[in-house]
C-alpha cells in the first residue's frame, strides 16, 4: 500500500540523458499519454470526458516539478515508485523513455514566482508544519510516514442523508435552511459557511453543477436505514460478477479509451482516423477465448508493436499489472455482459472439418479477404499514405476468437459491433454463391471459419500455470 | 365526423386540382470564384482500380463545369408540399461501382423507390451507408456483376463509402416526393410539374452546404430559380 521506511525508493542517476525532444513529443502525442494527461493546448479529450476534473495530472509544467531521472524511472515503470498507482506501463523502451523525458523536461512553469527563504532546519517550523498537516488531514489521501495510523479529520458521512437541518451550520449566509441547499452550497464552495470564528478545511473541489447534484443524490442515500426488502435489488451470481468487474473497469478507466457498455471512448476525440480508435469491448466475452483474454490482460501487446493484431496502430494498450484476481473478475464481467459463464474449454481441440476446409479457402480467396486483412507483419507506413484501410491480421484468429463467434460475426458484423467497417458478405442470410455447399450461407460461413482456424497460430492450451 | 370527412374531401379535391395546375421550376447553379484544384485519387492500393483508368482520376467533391456552373448540386423542394403523398416510381435508381468510383456521385431517390447497387468492377467493394434515420447497411460485393436492392423509408441525405477503397464516396438524397434533381455537366436542373403553390427550394452541395430560395409556382408556366455557390 505504501512506501515503507524499510524499502527505500532509489532510482538510477543520469539514466535520462540524451533523449530526443522531437521524438519524445511525437511519442507523447501517439502512444496514448494524452488519453489521460493534458499536454499542450490540446483539450479535446478533457472536453469529451466532460468532467470538472482530469483523471491524471496536466503535464504542462511538469519540467519544473520533477527531476529528469525521476521522470524517466516513473514512466518506465510507475509501480516502482508507487506499487498501487493507477498509472499503467506503456512498455516503453529505454530509448523511448529517454525521449519522452527529454520532451517533458521542456515543459516549464513560466509563471513568475516570488523567491521564498525557507529554514528547513528550524525545529519550530517543523513542529508547526506537522501540526498543520494533521489539522488539515493531508494523510486522508496521502501516505505520510509516521501518520499511517492517523484517523480522518472530518465527520463520518455514513448517516449524512439523515442529518437534520438544525445540526447544519449555515454561518452568516442567507442560504435557505434546507438539507438540499446546505449540501449544494457546501459542494459548490466548501468554505461557504465559514465565519470569523469557525474555520473550514474541506478542500475546494470546483465541481460542476451536474456533478454537485449527482454527489448530493449519493449523499442523500447515505443513511443507516434498512430499506424495505422489496426495494432492494437482489443480485444473482451473474449480476454480482458484472458489478464487481464493472467497478474494476471504472477504477482503471477502461472507458477513457474503449467504448464499454455504450459509454466512453473519450480518446477518440483526439484520433482523426476512425480505424485507429481503440476497439469497442462490450462484446469481448462472447468474442475472445478466455485463455487469450487472460494472457492479454496480463501482458497486452496488441497495438503499436510487431506481432500484434493491428501493429500499425500507434496507440498502445497499456500494461496495468492486473492481479490474477482482477483478471478473473474482468473475465467474468465480460462473459456476464455476453450472458456467458466461465467454463474451461479446450480451444486447441477445435479442428477444421477436412471437407469444409478447401471450400472455405476458395470462398476466402473469392471474397478477397486479404484486400483488407493483411497477411504478414504490417507496420505503420509513413509517407506511403494511411493504414486506415487495414483490418486485423487474421493469423491471430485461431488462438484468439471463439469459433462460434466467427460465424456470428460473418453473418452480420454490424449487429455485433455497430458502425464496423467490416461488411456482410451474406446479406440477410442469403449467399451470393448459389453453387457452393448447396448455397447454404451457414455452411459457407462455417467453411470460412474452418479455413481461418487452419491458418492461424494455435490456441493456447487451457491447462496452464495460472 | 362530418367535418373530418368534409376536410378530407376538400384536401382530395385540392390535390386533384393541384395536379392539373402545375409548373416547372428550372434554373442553374453557378460557381463564383476560382475552381479549387481537385485532389488526385491515389488508387495504388488496388491494381484492379489502377488498371481501370488510362488517365488520372480526380475527386468529385467539387466539380466546376466549363460554363462556370457547379456539378453535383442536389436541388429539391424542402417545404410547401404539405401532407401530399406521392407513390414511389416503379423504375429503379441505378448506382454503380465502376473503375472504383461511384457513378453517379450524387443521386436522389424517392422513399420506397428501389436503389439498384451494382458492381462493374472485378474487385472487392463494400457499400457502407452512413445514414442516420434509415437503417445503415454495409454489404460486400466481391464479384463483378453483383447487385443489391435497397429501399429507404425516411427522407435524409447521407454519405456512402467503400472501406476497401478509402477514396470512394458518394451521396444519396432520399425524398418523400418526386421534386428533386442533381446538376450535371451544364449545371442546370428542373423540378417538373410542381403543383401551383409557394415553396422553399433548397440547393445542397457536399462541400458548400445548403442555400434556400422561396419560389411561387403559378397555375401555368415556368419559374426560374438560379443558385450561386462561392469558392471558400
Amino acid at each position: 500500500m505504501s512506501l515503507s521506511a524499510k524499502n527505500e525508493f532509489t532510482y538510477a542517476k543520469g539514466s535520462s540523458v540524451e533523449g530526443s525532444i522531437q521524438r519524445g513529443k511525437q511519442l507523447v502525442e501517439t502512444v496514448g499519454c494524452q488519453g489521460c494527461h493534458v499536454v499542450g493546448e490540446n483539450l479535446k479529450i478533457r472536453e469529451a470526458r466532460g468532467t470538472s476534473y482530469d483523471i491524471a495530472p496536466e503535464l504542462n509544467r511538469v519540467g519544473s516539478k520533477v527531476s529528469p531521472d525521476w521522470a524517466y524511472d516513473w514512466i518506465r515503470n510507475p509501480r516502482h515508485y508507487n506499487p498501487t498507482t493507477k498509472m499503467p506501463s506503456l512498455r516503453l523502451t529505454e530509448g523511448e523513455a529517454r525521449d519522452i523525458t527529454a520532451y517533458l523536461m521542456t515543459l516549464h512553469d513560466e509563471r513568475p514566482m516570488e523567491p521564498v527563504t525557507l529554514n528547513l532546519e528550524s525545529p519550530i517550523a517543523i513542529k508547526k508544519g506537522e501540526g498543520l498537516i494533521r489539522e488539515y488531514g493531508c494523510n486522508g489521501c496521502h501516505v505520510i510516514r509516521g501518520m499511517e495510523k492517523e484517523g480522518r479529520v472530518s465527520v463520518s458521512l455514513s448517516n449524512f442523508g439523515r442529518k437534520k437541518v438544525e445540526e447544519m451550520d449555515f454561518g452568516d449566509t442567507d442560504v435557505h435552511h434546507a438539507w438540499n441547499d446546505w449540501v449544494f452550497n457546501k459542494l459548490k464552495n466548501s468554505r461557504a459557511f465559514q465565519t470569523e470564528r469557525i474555520a473550514q478545511k474541506m478542500p475546494v473541489f470546483a465541481f460542476s453543477e451536474e456533478e454537485i447534484k449527482l454527489l448530493r443524490m449519493f449523499l442523500l442515500s447515505e443513511t443507516k436505514d434498512e430499506p424495505d426488502r422489496k426495494y432492494v435489488q437482489a443480485f444473482d451470481k451473474k449480476q454480482q460478477n458484472i458489478e464487481s468487474g464493472r467497478r474494476l473497469a471504472i477504477m482503471y478507466n477502461c472507458q477513457q479509451c474503449h467504448q464499454l457498455e455504450k459509454s466512453g471512448s473519450h480518446i477518440s476525440a483526439n484520433i482523426e482516423e476512425a480505424a485507429f480508435i481503440p476497439p469497442i469491448i462490450t462484446g469481448e466475452g462472447k468474442k475472445v477465448q478466455e485463455p487469450w483474454l487472460h494472457d492479454f490482460l496480463q501482458n497486452p501487446s496488441v497495438t503499436g508493436q510487431p506481432n500484434s493484431i493491428r501493429p500499425w496502430i500507434p496507440t498502445r494498450m497499456p500494461t496495468f499489472n492486473f492481479s490474477d484476481d482482477e483478471i478473473n473478475k474482468l473475465t467474468k464481467y465480460f462473459l456476464g455482459l455476453s450472458s456467458q459463464e466461465l467454463e474451461l474449454r479446450d480451444y486447441t481441440a477445435v479442428r477444421p472439418d477436412p471437407a469444409l476446409l478447401p471450400v472455405g479457402r476458395t470462398i476466402f480467396e473469392d471474397f478477397q479477404c486479404l484486400k483488407c486483412h493483411p497477411s504478414g507483419n504490417v507496420v505503420a507506413r509513413p509517407g506511403e499514405g494511411s493504414t486506415a484501410d487495414l483490418a486485423p491480421v487474421l493469423t491471430k484468429a485461431r488462438g484468439r476468437l471463439k469459433p462460434e463467434w466467427i460465424v456470428e460475426w460473418l453473418a452480420d458484423p454490424n449487429k455485433l459491433q455497430e458502425g464496423t467497417r467490416m461488411p456482410t458478405f451474406w446479406p440477410d442470410g442469403q449467399s451470393p454463391l448459389p453453387d457452393v455447399l448447396d448455397g447454404s450461407a451457414q455452411k459457407q460461413m462455417e467453411a470460412v471459419r474452418d479455413y481461418l482456424i487452419s491458418i492461424g497460430q494455435p490456441a493456447r492450451p487451457v491447462v496452464s500455470a495460472r | 365526423m362530418y367535418t373530418r370527412h368534409l376536410l378530407k374531401a376538400t384536401a382530395l379535391c385540392m390535390c386533384i386540382v393541384g395536379q392539373s395546375m402545375a409548373g416547372d421550376v428550372t434554373g442553374k447553379v453557378s460557381f463564383d470564384g476560382a475552381a479549387p484544384k481537385a485532389a488526385r485519387l491515389k488508387m495504388n492500393a488496388d491494381p484492379v482500380c489502377m488498371k481501370a483508368h488510362k488517365n488520372p482520376v480526380t475527386s468529385e467533391e467539387v466539380v466546376v463545369n466549363s460554363n462556370g456552373t457547379l456539378k453535383n448540386v442536389m436541388i429539391y423542394v424542402k417545404e410547401g408540399l404539405g401532407s401530399r403523398k406521392f407513390d414511389a416510381p416503379g423504375q429503379k435508381v441505378e448506382f454503380d461501382q465502376l473503375g472504383c468510383v461511384y457513378t453517379p456521385h450524387v443521386v436522389g431517390i424517392q422513399t420506397g423507390q428501389e436503389l439498384l447497387v451494382k458492381s462493374s468492377d472485378p474487385t472487392l467493394h463494400n457499400v457502407h451507408s452512413l445514414s442516420k434515420d434509415n437503417p445503415q447497411f454495409n454489404v460486400a460485393q466481391p464479384k463483378k456483376g453483383m447487385t443489391l436492392t435497397k429501399k429507404f423509408e425516411k427522407p435524409e441525405t447521407f454519405k456512402v463509402k467503400c472501406e476497401v477503397h478509402t477514396w470512394m464516396n458518394a451521396w444519396i438524397g432520399v425524398f418523400n416526393h418526386p421534386f428533386f434533381a442533381v446538376t450535371g455537366g451544364d449545371g442546370s436542373f428542373s423540378l417538373k410539374k410542381l403543383p401551383a403553390g409557394d415553396y422553399t427550394v433548397e440547393a445542397w452541395h457536399e462541400k458548400y452546404g445548403t442555400q434556400t430560395m422561396k419560389v411561387k409556382v403559378a397555375a401555368t408556366g415556368a419559374v426560374t430559380a438560379d443558385f450561386k455557390f462561392a469558392a471558400k
